[in-house]
């Protein structure tokens, strides 16, 4: 079973000859990318077919000795993970390559963009294939670099240049903690290979002691919590948030790329450790709460947004940190179809930004005169269908969570979860429906209803199958969700919070749409004005980490000199 | 004529030509192509010693890393009336840096005091003599004190002096003075040869005493190391001068080996690999400086920005030596995971060489993408007129690179 080896080949050998012979050949540069990835893509399909139906597949292509005590062992690991991840990769990697063709076309690095881009998808490809942590490291080393530079494709743009560097470091800073997190693992377990890593976790724990005792930590434990670092940086959440929403300057399919496929290494690199966490609940407790912080920091930061890119940037740290929030639950799976269905709209999205820019520097048309401004009316059949929605969902939610209610998945405890992330989005849609309010009333409350169960079937059918697919062996993936399980009481906190949250926000929309005023109308007005403020500063950790940068510049510059 | 003169004479036949190049005049051409013949003969001689006679593999590794930056630096070096003494001083170096490596015992150690006599020397030409010249007079003194009257002492005493010897070739701050002032006055491609004959020696060192180090003296050097790596670190971030640069960032790698010695055995089988692509990765950067140095005579970082697109070989080749160093901290990590004792190795040596990778692979990442914006990117000015590197300058840096990566990866 060699096949899956030409998946990551086809890729690579297009980087080559395009670095080698593309500016001799440049009128066939793109058709190079596009035909070997296009291959990769059809290869890729294959293998998912014959993993889904013969297993994994692990090749071992250095050394040739397998008993070998090398650490670095080079090979593939093809599991349904990979096999998923590989097909995403690839398709998405068309799409940017032929969208490249004429974006690009006429630029002096044309040559040398394609062949970046044919070598990101490469290490991508090899990254989730990796079969060990010291591969994975090495490809996610690979990944940074190879970022670095193709975001600083127009490398005399100075702004460009720096907004790569902060990438770059950013993405440093998390490498460093996943490093320490592989000397770790060797050193208390004596392997870096995926399988075996997690058997000797599962079986021989160990414990860390510190300082003759004073402080004692779980070995498992402290690996995950370093390794979930290296998925903070890459994955843009919060603290190492600050580059993703900074790398608008480079080139539009760079971006494309990047939020369709590399900042989902993150939540790749937790599924592929899933059993490794399933191990230490309180390290996933950590992981949702920082999913949860980014989420928030991520998306009220979208709303203070002028720029389409910028806007799809912070977009996109929300929906990562979504994802990590459904790992630090123990859905695993459920980041990953999350991963593949934000990856493809966002992808198409800033595909189509370029546009939108494009439309909207047109000569501006002055407004018809004679138009009237057409008064929206509130409806009161929508508001109730939206709000009845919005508040049925979290009641079911609480009664399965105290076994009133029995949904037969396969998964058994994943069914608060799933339904979880159902009502959330289900909220958001609600909402957005309820904005439609020129159509015929009943039209929106039909969507609104059509789209619960659109969204419950995704989530309690799709999803679930998807899991069960992903994990397939009995009883494992709902022993992450066990893992995962949050305190009874916390849980139900979380919920009631966001239930009266919901209802606030039904609440302001009501008093908004008949004119009124909700109470104390200046403080919050004064709050919505200091926010704004928060908020377009990034809540001031940009600045406060630039300050410690010139801090630690200028005591550099002052033992340079003595040096 | 017996075997074991071989290496002696090897060391002296680059001395001799050094020597007689230092006191007399000629043409520069003809000492090149000199130069390079001699070192085609001593790469002949080290293969017959591979065979011939019982050499540690190690050492000669080592010397074959001085042989190929020796060539390089040879190569590269611009034909000029400077060219003529930095060829006789390269012939010089080379000779002693064969000698200390290939002899042991008595005759190493001469060809030792020789090299610090020749550092001392130049120093010593010096007008007036700063405070810091003085304290590297001095670091010289004892360094030669120690080399001597190392042989004739006791195992314990043998060992400190082999120390201080290792911690002054393999530099260590605060012992890293006599090391950051050959580098910045050496001129031409001579600053990239002395960098990799510096850390050879060192390592020979290194492997020679390391055995003996007890644990509490290896504690105080892994408490030293992160000490180095951080004030290394930021002194190559808040650098302009190219060599000071260079040097700065080789004291921070530097610092890496002697921390590691704590947690991974067996030093030889991944320290001197690791020193190897440290030293050539190094010396290459040097070397693409002092391409720029040799053209326009600026020592200073950030004089000639925009080279991928005014001299894109050049250009590309700075891209690839910073992108290669980027990763140099993962090549011990590659070979000494393996030596690692699992499990009974002491936690708190674990923080420490967490906290010692943290610290240089941040700050390389910081300090090299740094140097490659105030090099290889940015707006390039109109004012200068642009010579992208020739054919053997690109060899050059190939070379030094494919050897680095052979000596990290393959090694």
């Amino acid at each position: 079973m060699t096949i899956p080896i030409l998946i990551l080949l086809f890729p690579l050998l297009a980087s080559i000859v395009i670095r080698v012979f593309g500016n001799r050949m440049l009128s066939h540069v793109a058709k190079v990318g596009v035909i070997a990835t296009t291959i990769s893509f059809f290869l890729a399909v294959w293998v998912l077919y014959h993993v889904s139906v013969e297993g994994a597949v692990h090749i071992m292509l250095w050394p040739p000795n397998s008993e070998s005590s090398s650490i670095f062992k080079i090979g593939m690991l093809v599991d349904r993970l990979a096999a998923v991840m590989m097909v995403l990769i690839t398709s998405v990697s068309i799409v940017i390559h032929v969208y490249s063709i004429r974006y690009l076309e006429g630029d002096s690095g044309y040559a040398r963009f394609f062949a970046l881009l044919s070598f990101m998808t490469f290490v991508i490809l090899s990254l989730v294939s990796s079969p060990n942590l010291f591969m994975l490291f090495v490809f996610w080393q690979l990944l940074s670099l190879a970022l670095y530079l193709i975001l600083a494709f127009n490398f005399p743009n100075r702004p460009a240049c720096e907004n790569a560097f902060k990438t770059f470091f950013a993405h440093r800073v998390g490498d460093a903690s996943f490093l320490c997190g592989i000397f770790l693992a060797y050193k208390y377990f004596g392997t870096l290979e995926f399988n075996e890593l997690f058997r000797l976790a599962t079986e021989q724990p160990q414990m860390i002691s510190l300082f003759s005792g004073m402080f004692n930590i779980s070995a498992v434990t402290a690996i995950a919590l370093l390794v979930f670092v290296g998925a903070i940086a890459k994955s843009s959440q919060f603290p190492l948030h600050v580059w993703l929403p900074d790398t608008m300057d480079s080139p539009t399919p760079v971006s494309a790329l990047m939020h369709a496929g590399i900042v989902n290494a993150g939540g790749f690199l937790l599924n592929r450790l899933a059993p490794f966490y399933g191990l230490t609940p309180n390290t996933l407790h950590i992981v949702f709460v920082v999913g949860l912080l980014t989420v928030v920091m991520g998306a009220s930061m979208m709303l203070a947004q002028n720029d389409i890119k910028k806007t799809l940037g912070f977009s996109t740290m929300a929906q990562m940190g979504y994802m990590i929030m459904e790992c630090g639950l123990g859905a695993f799976a459920l980041a990953i179809f999350h991963l593949i269905a934000h990856g493809l709209f966002k992808a198409s999205l800033f595909l189509h930004s370029g546009q939108g820019i494009h439309t909207s520097r047109e000569e501006p048309e002055f407004p018809d005169p004679s138009a009237h401004e057409v008064k929206i009316s509130f409806d009161q059949l929508s508001f109730f269908t939206g709000l009845i929605i919005t508040l049925v969902l979290p009641l079911i939610i609480l009664m399965v969570a105290h076994d009133m209610l029995n949904i037969p998945l396969q998964n058994a405890h994943g069914a608060v979860i799933l339904l979880f992330f159902a009502w959330v989005t289900t909220s958001q849609v609600m909402f957005s429906l309820f904005r439609f309010q020129a159509v015929a009333s009943w039209k929106i409350s039909s969507a609104m209803i059509v789209s619960l169960f659109f969204i419950g079937f995704t989530y309690l059918w799709a999803a679930e199958a998807f899991t069960h697919f992903l994990y397939p062996g009995a009883g494992v993936a709902d022993g992450f969700f066990i893992a995962a399980a949050l305190n009874p009481i916390v849980f139900d906190l979380l919920v009631l919070l966001a239930t009266l949250l919901i209802l606030i926000s039904w609440i302001y929309v009501y008093a908004d749409s008949k004119g009124q005023k909700i109470f104390i109308v200046q403080w919050i007005n004064s709050i919505k004005k200091r926010l704004y403020m928060l908020l377009i500063n990034r809540f001031y950790i940009d600045l406060s980490y630039e300050r410690w940068s010139r801090n630690i510049l200028r005591l550099a510059q002052k033992l340079g000199h003595g040096f | 004529m017996h075997f074991n003169n071989i290496p002696f004479i090897l060391s002296l036949v680059p001395l001799i030509f050094g020597a007689i190049w230092t006191f007399s005049n000629g043409s520069s051409t003809i000492r090149k192509s000199v130069g390079l013949t001699v070192i085609g003969a001593l790469a002949g001689g080290l293969i017959y010693i591979r065979f011939a006679i019982e050499t540690e593999p190690s050492i000669l590794f080592l010397a074959s890393a001085v042989l190929v930056s020796g060539f390089c630096s040879l190569l590269c070096q611009e034909d000029s009336q400077e060219a003529s003494p930095i060829y006789a001083s390269v012939m010089i170096v080379l000779g002693f840096g064969f000698g200390v490596l290939l002899n042991e015992a008595i005759v190493g150690r001469i060809f030792l005091c020789g090299l610090l006599g020749y550092i001392a020397y130049s120093l010593n030409q010096e007008q007036q003599k700063t405070f810091r010249t003085k304290i590297i007079l001095l670091h010289i003194v004892f360094a030669i004190t120690f080399a001597l009257s190392s042989v004739f002492m006791g195992e314990t005493a043998q060992m400190l002096a082999g120390l201080f010897l290792a911690l002054t070739f393999l530099p260590l701050a605060p012992f890293h003075l006599p090391f950051v002032r050959t580098i910045k006055d050496a001129k031409g491609t001579l600053s990239s040869f002395w960098i990799v004959v510096w850390l050879m020696i060192g390592l020979g060192e290194l492997k020679t005493i390391y055995s003996f180090l007890t644990a509490e003296i290896l504690f105080v050097l892994s408490l030293l190391a992160i000490l180095s790596a951080i004030y290394a670190s930021l002194a190559s971030l808040g650098q302009k001068v190219n060599s000071l640069f260079v040097a700065s960032a080789t004291l921070a790698h530097s610092s890496l080996i002697w921390g590691l010695l704590q947690v991974f055995t067996s030093f030889p089988k991944w320290g001197i690999p690791f020193g190897i692509t440290l030293a050539l990765v190094m010396g290459g950067i040097s070397l693409a400086f002092s391409f720029v140095q040799m053209r326009y005579g600026w020592k200073t970082i950030g004089n000639l920005p925009g080279l991928l697109s005014t001299m894109p070989r050049l250009g590309v080749v700075i891209v690839l030596l910073v992108s290669f160093a980027l990763f140099l901290p993962l090549f011990p990590a590659y070979s000494g995971l393996g030596l690692m004792p699992t499990i009974e190795t002491q936690d708190v040596g674990v923080v420490m060489i967490s906290l010692l990778f943290s610290v240089v692979w941040l700050g390389g990442g910081w300090y090299f993408i740094k140097m490659l914006h105030q090099t290889a990117f940015g707006e390039a000015r109109t004012d200068v007129p642009y010579f992208d590197l020739g054919p053997k300058e690109v060899f050059s840096i190939s070379v030094l690179l494919l050897a680095a990566a052979y000596s990290g990866i393959i090694l």
